[in-house]
């Protein structure tokens, strides 16, 4: 599904769940205690949720917002925006945003806290 | 600046103290190094130009830039840029990792070389026995999308038996280095803390070298000044029949090793290229083939 829908091609690696969290490995398997390689998406009871470092790879299927749009999403705020699908990654020019949930008329936004930008930003 | 660290590196630096005096009391010069791992250089022109870079002689990825708050930016939180300071691009510089290589960064964390070796190398194992700092660690090779990196926490004086290519040890310092990011340090170093911190790195360093394959290469970095961190503890590791120290050679104004048989050490002093402070030394175990011509 990613590759169909959103071009997410990845390379020669292997796959890792540790609890609810998907991770993708493309080093050496080495006999070491640790976390293998980048966390690519959620198992949730819905179905699975690509992480925002994982839409990184996504080639297409992108829902374009503008600049407006982009600043609030990177706040942490949700858009009003008509959306489908069990999520949805949105773009911005070059930068993939990563993905959102639609919900009646709006996209929810899962973007981690650590990753989001002080509310200043939309100033 | 206390009484002790102004005796101590009267003596270390002679007649330059006074340039150190003035030197650490300069803000540090902001910098930037552009994540292949999401972008080439070129690709990023755009965005650098407008951030008033200026190309970092050392490394191909490195730019000074303007002083503006880079970590609130959209292309920051997705990983096109990693804020690094300019003389901590100097240890990967010199690490040099090739593609088949695998690399262990002992002490890793926040991720800053790790991010910038990963791009070059096979596999890099990043090493952190702190939970909390491994927590900012992951969370910066996730932002930085690197694939080819298993995450530890072992205590590093005793890391399991696997071998390495190229391991960089930069090690846990006294910080002194940093006291142009932070000022705190300038009242609060003491030569007891960089003795503490030695013990400490020769064990650190020596056990790092265990993990080297033969012809392999491991460099040693501390952000500090201290005789006792630095060309003490490369002394120590030469002790070792199998070590070798090398020459470094990169674009920029560095001075030697202050000890006998240090020399080929890196000193790199604030006011020589606008940096913090550091310490660079590559050191090849030389039981066994060397490995790419270098």
């Amino acid at each position: 599904m990613l590759e169909r829908d959103f071009g997410i091609k990845l390379p020669k690696g292997k796959f890792s769940i540790e609890g609810k969290f998907l991770f993708f490995y493309t080093g050496e398997d080495l006999p070491l205690a640790g976390t293998r390689g980048l966390h690519i998406g959620l198992l949730e009871d819905n179905g699975f949720r690509p992480t925002l470092d994982a839409c990184q790879l996504a080639a297409k299927g992108f829902i374009d917002v503008d600049e407006k749009e982009a600043k609030r999403w990177m706040c942490g705020l949700d858009l009003e925006k008509e959306a489908k699908g069990n999520f949805v990654i949105l773009r911005f020019g070059r930068y993939i945003l990563g993905p959102g949930k639609p919900r009646s008329g709006r996209i929810l936004n899962n973007l981690p806290k650590n990753r989001r930008l002080p509310l200043n930003y939309m100033d | 600046m206390n009484e002790k660290l102004v005796d101590y590196h009267k003596g270390l630096l002679g007649g330059e103290f006074p340039l150190f005096e003035e030197w650490v009391k300069k803000p540090l010069r902001k910098s930037v190094r552009v994540n292949t791992l999401r972008t080439s250089v070129a690709g990023f022109e755009e965005e650098l130009d407008g951030m008033g870079a200026q190309q970092i002689p050392w490394c191909d990825e490195g730019f000074w830039v303007d002083d503006k708050p880079w970590g609130a930016t959209i292309p920051f939180q997705l990983g096109y840029y990693y804020i690094q300071e300019a003389a901590s691009m100097i240890p990967a510089e010199v690490l040099c990792a090739q593609k088949e290589d695998i690399v262990l960064d002992i002490a890793a964390a926040p991720g800053s070389k790790t991010t910038q070796i990963a791009p070059s190398c096979k596999t890099i194992v990043a090493n952190e026995p702190s939970n909390s700092r491994k927590s900012i660690m992951f969370a910066n090779l996730n932002r930085c999308g690197v694939m080819n990196a298993i995450i530890t926490s072992y205590d590093g004086t005793r890391f399991p038996n696997v071998k390495f290519d190229r391991i960089l040890v930069d090690a846990p310092c006294s910080n002194l280095g940093t006291a142009r990011k932070d000022s705190k340090v300038l009242n609060e170093w003491t030569p007891n803390m960089a003795r503490a911190a030695s013990t400490l790195q020769k064990r650190l360093a020596k056990s790092a070298f265990n993990l080297l394959k033969p012809g392999g290469t491991m460099v040693y970095s501390t952000c500090t000044s201290s005789l006792e961190e630095n060309e003490e503890v490369v002394l120590e590791l030469l002790k070792d029949p199998r070590a070798r120290l090398e020459k470094i050679e990169l674009p920029l104004k560095s001075r030697p090793g202050l000890l006998e048989g240090a020399e080929k050490c890196m000193r790199i002093y604030p006011w020589d290229n606008d940096t913090e402070f550091f310490f660079v030394a590559k050191v090849r175990n030389i039981k066994g083939a060397i490995k790419d011509g270098e």
